[in-house]
């Protein structure tokens, strides 16, 4: 194998296959890429097992072949190379030269055969989605993470459906970790497409993350279910997600609005105030009171290792006081999510959860379950 | 008026520009190990004892008598290799739990003469900041002797102590006169002392430190004290003033109140015979979990980590921890936390003889209420069932309500 490569149209897809390349796995060889010559192009493959890539870009081939290579070392070597073209040399024993007349780099690679297969999609009945407005989608969703050590489904993973309401298709995506809930659609689908028996399917989130990596400002991308796949396809790149396997509960129930107190309050300015109010919380002193009482929000913060603050917001309230505690990390999360200058904030009780939505963005819901005081 | 408080003062030590001189007391009982053993059976007294687990792949010597000592036997040196040196000494297994026991006699013994008395570890070393105590109980070395007569006559271990200005020195300072004696080292010659000192007798300076120091030559603490931080800084980089300071006496650390430390729940199980048996294992698990689990509640924390110390019957200990995440206070989480400490600590075939649980990383518990309604009539179930035990407990007793894992199988 033999090509030259401009190190401008490499150097992007080798940063981003990190995510992939980085994870530990049970198989030494996934931290390698596959590179592939093809045509008049080269083709790259990388997998952690539940994540597969694939991409083609254009180069210079002399000679084809096929070789799996160490993914951090070789982007290195592109990241640092002097010039922006770069020689690629399969050399004898899986050996690979890389560079030009003034740099030279000798690495060892893999055997190709080794190299896991990642599952080959026909052509299935995609979705054509907006690139940017997908790539939001997954970054509201996925804020809500999930701990390293746990375990269930639908906190590992977000549930992904395909619904109608009132004869329109809407794509929704859900995540959760317990304690809050985030949905966002997507409305104004071509058409509701077929995502499994169940209409419903739970993605992880470390998958979605790396899809978000791939995702531009601009231009359309396809997204299906095939099997057990979830699968994001541009011009000339594709990213393959294993689904969880698992039940997500209910949540119907959760978000809907029922007869509760809505208050609209300047995004900025609120979140400025919780940002104030969680300086002085902690890992043990998670929690900050707020006390809605006669167009006046108080919020107290309360840390017997550090100290008190108290900040008062005037707002628009005429209903009985309500006191009622959350930890403000989950609403400073929300609100920098939120495209909207001003939030609705929808309150009940100190037992149930608090919506925060968007006032001119509906796509986009957030609920918080408060603390006990 | 003035002059007369001001004389006063300067006499006492608290004068203008004057700062109190530290007391610092140290009490070491040499050989600790073999101490508490030979004060259970006298027939061991005045000849070489090795403390190391004897059955063990690869022992090594945990401690050793003066006797042993003199021999040549080293702390850490394989017991095969000790025995060699010394074939007349007698082994014995190491029985850390005695050893905790003798400390915390000992420990209680010295309280009454300062509340600031650091623990150092469970080899018999003591620190004691006795610094203002003198109106109390008089002189440092006064304190120091009256200890060592209390500890000879209720517990029959003979201290060697110590009084110097700081921690460093005053340990320097029992280290010269092991295995017995006292040594007092007044304020200001901190550095004279220490000037003529081999430079192993020193704390803090590591073995790697002697090796690249001997390369030089240096061996004694004032030929390094001769040498600037600048150039110990060409060899030692970053440990350069530590060194420095070391050689000089210079020592700011202060002695750490015990109750500084952060505070711990610990319980402990010795089995009637030593066992191998999971079922018995755990079940004695559970019992030590049930205990911290109530009075993890009973103080209204959860812990967050849980640590398994394992004592075996050739006197090995293994000791490994677990975290729960989220920190939790009921016995179910706090089991599943510690079961996954006790795998990690159990390698061995060899029975076990003693063991105990210690949760620490206190936090309140989480006020964070559940989304979906499973998750939280499982949690307030959970913690119904929690309360309604501890109530059955406090009222008739622990053993009103017992899991069917704590009933061995011969009883049932």
């Amino acid at each position: 194998m033999k090509f030259k490569i401009k190190k401008n149209n490499i150097i992007d897809v080798l940063s981003r296959v990190q995510g992939i390349t980085g994870r530990k796995s049970n198989l030494a060889i996934t931290e390698n890429i596959l590179i592939q010559t093809k045509g008049d192009k080269i083709f790259i493959a990388a997998t952690d097992l539940e994540t597969g890539f694939e991409g083609t870009y254009p180069s210079k081939i002399e000679s084809d072949g096929i070789v799996t290579i160490n993914s951090k070392k070789i982007y290195e070597i592109v990241k640092n190379f002097p010039s922006d073209d770069i020689g690629f040399e399969e050399v004898d024993n899986r050996w690979l030269k890389i560079g030009n007349e003034n740099v030279l780099f000798n690495l060892v690679g893999m055997n190709p055969d080794d190299f896991p297969e990642i599952p080959h999609i026909d052509e299935i009945n995609f979705l054509n989605l907006n690139s940017y407005d997908f790539k939001k989608m997954i970054e509201k969703t996925v804020m809500v993470s999930a701990p390293t050590e746990e375990k269930r489904a639908h906190i590992l993973g977000v549930k992904f459906e395909c619904i109608e309401d009132d004869g329109e298709a809407i794509l929704r995506m859900i995540s959760t970790d317990g304690k809050r809930l985030s949905k966002t659609d997507y409305f104004n689908i071509e058409e509701k497409i077929e995502i499994s028996e169940k209409d419903t399917v739970i993605i992880p989130k470390k998958g979605l993350n790396e899809v978000a990596k791939f995702l531009n400002h601009e231009g359309k991308i396809k997204v299906g279910i095939k099997d057990n796949n979830f699968i994001v396809k541009k011009e000339n790149e594709t990213i393959i997600i294993n689904l969880l396997e698992g039940e997500f509960p209910e949540y119907g129930d959760i978000i809907s609005v029922g007869d509760d107190n809505v208050i609209e309050v300047d995004k900025d300015s609120f979140r400025m105030m919780l940002k104030r109010m969680s300086i002085l919380t902690s890992d043990e002193y998670k929690g900050v009171v707020f006390k809605f009482d006669k167009n006046t929000l108080v919020v107290r913060a309360a840390n017997p290792e550090i100290g008190e603050s108290k900040e008062n917001m005037n707002i628009d309230f005429k209903g009985d006081p309500i006191e009622v505690a959350f930890n403000p990390q989950f609403f400073i999360d929300t609100l920098s999510f939120i495209d909207s200058d001003h939030v609705f904030l929808r309150i009940v009780d100190d037992e149930h959860p608090c919506f925060i939505q968007g006032k001119n963005d509906k796509s986009f819901l957030s609920v918080i379950m408060p603390m006990k005081i | 008026m003035h002059s007369r408080w001001s004389g006063f003062l300067q006499k006492k030590g608290w004068g203008p520009g004057k700062v109190r001189v530290r007391s610092v007391i140290h009490l070491n009982v040499a050989d600790f190990a073999v101490e508490v053993e030979r004060q259970l059976d006298c027939r061991l007294r005045r000849r070489p004892v090795i403390i190391a687990p004897e059955a063990a792949v690869r022992a090594s010597v945990y401690d050793m008598s003066e006797e042993a000592y003199q021999e040549g036997v080293r702390k850490g040196m394989p017991l095969r290799q000790a025995l060699r040196f010394c074939s007349g000494a007698r082994v014995l297994p190491p029985h850390f739990d005695r050893y905790e026991r003798a400390m915390a006699v000992f420990l209680k013994r010295v309280l009454p003469f300062s509340p600031v008395i650091e623990v150092a570890d469970q080899k018999g070393h003591l620190f004691m900041d006795v610094t203002g105590t003198g109106r109390l109980f008089g002189p440092p070395p006064d304190i120091a002797w009256r200890i060592r007569k209390i500890i000879r006559s209720d517990m029959g271990l003979d201290p060697i102590w110590s009084v110097a200005g700081n921690k460093l020195v005053a340990k320097v300072a029992t280290r010269l006169v092991k295995p017995s004696g006292e040594y007092i080292v007044r304020a200001g010659d901190e550095e004279t002392f220490l000037k003529p000192l081999p430079l192993y007798l020193m704390p803090g300076i590591s073995a790697d430190d002697l090796k690249q120091l001997g390369e030089f030559n240096l061996s004694l603490a004032g030929q390094v004290a001769e040498l600037s931080v600048e150039q110990l800084d060409l060899i030692f980089g970053r440990r350069s003033l530590i060194l420095h300071n070391a050689v000089r006496g210079i020592d700011p650390s202060p002695v750490e109140p015990m109750w500084r430390k952060k505070p711990v729940i610990r319980f402990d199980h010795e089995f009637g015979n030593d066992t191998n048996k999971e079922g018995d294992v755990e079940g004695a698990l559970y019992g030590l979990v049930e205990k911290a689990g109530a009075k993890l509640r009973r103080q209204r924390l959860a812990a967050g980590r849980f640590r398994v110390v394992l004592d075996y019957s050739d006197g090995k200990r293994t000791i490994r921890h677990a975290s729960a995440k989220p920190p939790a206070a009921d016995d179910f989480s706090l089991f599943a936390a510690s079961r996954l400490a006790l795998k990690r600590a159990w390698t061995r075939r060899v029975r076990i003889r003693h063991i105990r649980l210690i949760c620490d990383r206190f936090v309140l518990p989480s006020a964070q209420l559940e989304l979906f309604a499973v998750s939280r009539s499982q949690q307030e179930k959970k913690e119904r069932l929690m309360a309604a035990l501890d109530t059955i407990r406090n009222r008739f007793g622990s053993d009103a309500v017992q899991m069917g894992r704590m009933v061995s199988k011969d009883a049932a």
